[in-house]
């Protein structure tokens, strides 16, 4: 039958009488329960080691005996077995401790090996039972290279996928692909986005066929199969719905990792393209020639262009002394207002109304109207602002915020914070805003900033402590 | 009082400013990775160290879960939780608490984790301003390349392109610093065994005679008092930022999460 599978120590040889077995079958039924078995003296010599005959691989050890353990250790391991005999010299006889160890043996040989350590008698030698863990070792070797080769795998997938995105992102083309299976679109670049009159998140995924007027989803497949495999079909033109724009088609079918996809290349037709220069045309003309002041900056507020009206509005020279430049340098609260210009305009795509004042080359300062749109269309997104002067209706409105767009944030914080969370950290932003926008409007007055947000001196300056909007030049001011 | 009546007053009739300005400020928080949980829980990176030692998936999924319940987000898991994780299972193979096939394992998983993490994080992108080029090396030999995927995360978050080589030879080294132009090389190193071999690399490197700063990091430093000096590198740190303003490249932004 079977083998008797007890753990209890006294069951193991419940059936039958105490064994007596002479010191010679102990060791060989002990070496042949393990893989390699050694007999260490309290000093950490090894008096005697058995390979266990049936355990090919180790080979002869016996010219360990008499070599301390820790000479035939590897260095990390000499700690380890150092502490475990500590810890079995306070246990109690009999009882065993585990520990793993590599050995080395020679420059190049190491091996893993658990062990159970065992002491027979107080003060006597220690029995160590070991197992070879080698097989394992090679497993977790092969683990090692396979996640390392997965690694380089995904390290050139990275790099191609990169190279793609960077294509598909600096092409003026406009490039859709489409799953034939599903109708659905898999990629596209910015540029179709704008063509198809989208942001890419809203339409990928999308069905194509809804993309375009009065067109159905099989109807749409069929069409650009056959014009993709045609070789004399001219492109269809199609109207597309979102935007409403005119635009070319132009199919072409292939396969990738067993699906087939469909990739269109949107292009304008003639007419589109006169339309496009003539409105470009107008563009410029009002930008050049219209009386509210208009402004580029890049993603940071560096300012790439402005019209006349910006020039004389602050009293600057010239372009060059205005390009390249913070848009901040010009506008009273300086990084607060550029902040809250960029911060809103990329959040919500615009913003609208917003009132400040801009600094003149000659210390003076204009207030205006300015409105911001975010124009992402491309790789290196472009804040468009337009300025209206509003000096002479010095208008109600104050600075603030363009239209929220709040909703799916909230949502996605709500029921991952508690309310109680929610608010306190809700608190703490809307106090520092304020507090930061209070200095800055009373140029550092601390006095005043305190009237202003109906805070005693004493609280507001706990509060600026608090938002680390104390800093040493500003330090000894104010109060 | 005065503030709320003056933001209320509101502008044009539509809804009171103040209302607005608060779902600006939720809005904000709720797009605020991370910036709240900076210091390690120990009770979390005990539940993930479970969960990597667990052979259930599932045991993973319910621990992500909980650290967004908790909102610590990719940064912190990468930066903060999965390095700590990774000593405690190696602490755990020196008390003998656990066996070396449970850490392998372990921290088998603990790389899927992070590689998963540091997909979200791109900095070869045509949008992201330059912020230099930098070779990652893992000698050959070692074992260990968390730490350097840790880096890697840390690297490309701060807009820096990172080439990365586990074990390359010497010849395919110095054949990529040929072809290329780097303003650093990083060598990620654990065992002070390995310091001879990452030396002769090193000193390879260096016989190019491009001038090209060389910084060792990795637990060999805290394992070994003189890596420098057994090296040959330029100068070794554990931090990246350090590490970077050897390469002459300063990065002042906070670290960005970019999605990919």
């Amino acid at each position: 039958m079977g083998i008797i599978l007890h753990t209890d120590r006294t069951d193991l040889l419940k059936s039958g009488a105490q064994p007596l077995v002479t010191p010679d079958v102990l060791v060989d039924v002990l070496s042949a329960a393990s893989d390699i078995a050694i007999m260490l003296s309290p000093e950490g010599v090894i008096q005697s080691i058995r390979v266990n005959p049936h355990h090919a691989g180790f080979g002869d050890l016996r010219h360990w005996e008499g070599r301390t353990i820790n000479s035939v250790l590897t260095p990390e391991s000499i700690p380890k077995v150092t502490a475990r005999l500590a810890q079995l010299a306070q246990a109690e006889i009999g009882k065993s401790l585990i520990v793993e160890i590599n050995h080395s043996d020679g420059a190049d040989w190491e091996f893993p090996v658990r062990y159970s350590l065992c002491r027979l008698q107080t003060g006597s030698s220690i029995l160590m039972l070991g197992r070879d863990l080698r097989q394992i070792a090679e497993m977790q070797q092969k683990l090692v290279a396979a996640q390392m080769s997965l690694e380089r795998d995904h390290e050139s997938q990275r790099e191609m996928d990169t190279r793609y995105r960077v294509l598909m992102e600096m092409t003026r083309d406009a490039v859709v692909l489409v799953s034939m299976s599903t109708g659905r679109i898999t990629d596209l670049n910015s540029s179709a986005a704008v063509v198809l009159g989208g942001s890419r998140a809203e339409i990928m995924g999308s069905p194509i066929a809804q993309e375009f007027e009065g067109r159905r989803r099989g109807e749409f497949l069929e069409a650009m199969n056959t014009l993709a495999v045609s070789d004399t079909a001219a492109p269809i033109e199609l109207q597309a719905r979102r935007s409403q724009r005119r635009v070319m088609v132009v199919p072409m079918v292939f396969r990738a990792a067993g699906e087939r996809l469909l990739l269109c290349r949107l292009e304008s037709p003639k007419s589109v393209a006169t339309h496009q220069d003539e409105l470009t045309e107008n563009l410029n003309r009002l930008f050049n020639d219209g009386v509210d002041a208009v402004v580029f900056t890049d993603r940071d507020g560096l300012v790439r262009a402005v019209n006349e009206p910006f020039l004389n509005l602050t009293d600057q020279s010239n372009l060059a002394a205005v390009r390249g430049r913070s848009l901040a340098d010009f506008l009273v609260r300086g990084a607060v207002d550029l902040k809250i210009l960029l911060d809103n305009a990329r959040r919500a795509g615009h913003m609208r109304m917003y009132s400040t004042k801009l600094n003149t080359a000659f210390d003076g300062q204009i207030a205006v109207e300015i409105s911001a749109a975010w124009l992402n269309d491309r790789p290196n997104p472009i804040l468009g602002l337009i300025m209206r002067d509003a000096s002479r209706v010095e208008s109600p409105r104050r600075p603030g915020f363009g239209p929220e767009d709040g909703g799916a944030s909230v949502v996605e914080l709500v029921g991952s914070s508690t309310l109680k969370d929610i608010v306190a950290e809700t608190t703490d932003v809307i106090e520092k805003l304020c507090i930061e926008t209070a200095v800055e409007l009373t140029r550092n007055n601390r006095v005043a900033a305190a009237e202003m947000l109906g805070l005693s001196r004493q609280s507001l300056y706990v509060k600026l402590r608090k938002y680390g909007l104390v800093n040493k030049d500003s330090d000894d001011h104010g109060a | 009082m005065r503030v709320t009546r003056n933001l209320a007053a509101g502008t044009d009739g539509a809804e009171p400013v103040v209302l607005r300005l608060a779902s600006q400020i939720v809005t904000l928080l709720g797009t605020r990775p991370d910036v709240t949980h900076a210091t390690l829980r120990p009770d979390l990176a005990s539940l993930l160290e479970q969960a990597c030692l667990d052979e259930a998936p599932i045991a993973m999924t319910s621990a992500l879960a909980c650290f967004r319940r908790f909102r610590i987000g990719p940064v912190a898991l990468a930066d903060i939780y999965i390095p700590d994780v990774a000593r405690r299972l190696g602490q755990g193979w020196l008390d003998d608490r656990l066996g070396f096939a449970e850490v392998s394992n372990g921290s088998a998983r603990l790389q899927t984790l992070l590689r998963e993490l540091n997909g979200r994080w791109v900095a070869d992108d045509a949008e992201t301003p330059d912020a230099g080029e930098i070779l990652l090396v893992v000698p050959f030999g070692e074992q260990h390349t968390l730490g350097a995927m840790v880096a890697m995360g840390q690297l490309r978050r701060l807009g820096v392109s990172v080439c990365l080589r586990f074990g390359p030879t010497i010849a395919e080294l110095v054949a990529l610093m040929h072809a290329r132009r780097f303003d650093g090389v990083f060598i990620s190193l654990s065992s002070p065994q390995k310091l001879d071999s990452c030396r002769e690399l090193i000193v390879h490197l260096k016989s190019l005679g491009d001038g090209v700063p060389i910084i060792l990091g990795g637990a060999v430093l805290t394992l070994c008092d003189n890596a420098l000096e057994l090296s040959g590198a330029d100068d070794t740190t554990e931090d990246i930022r350090t590490a970077l303003s050897r390469c002459g490249i300063v990065i002042d932004q906070q670290p960005a999460l970019q999605s990919a």
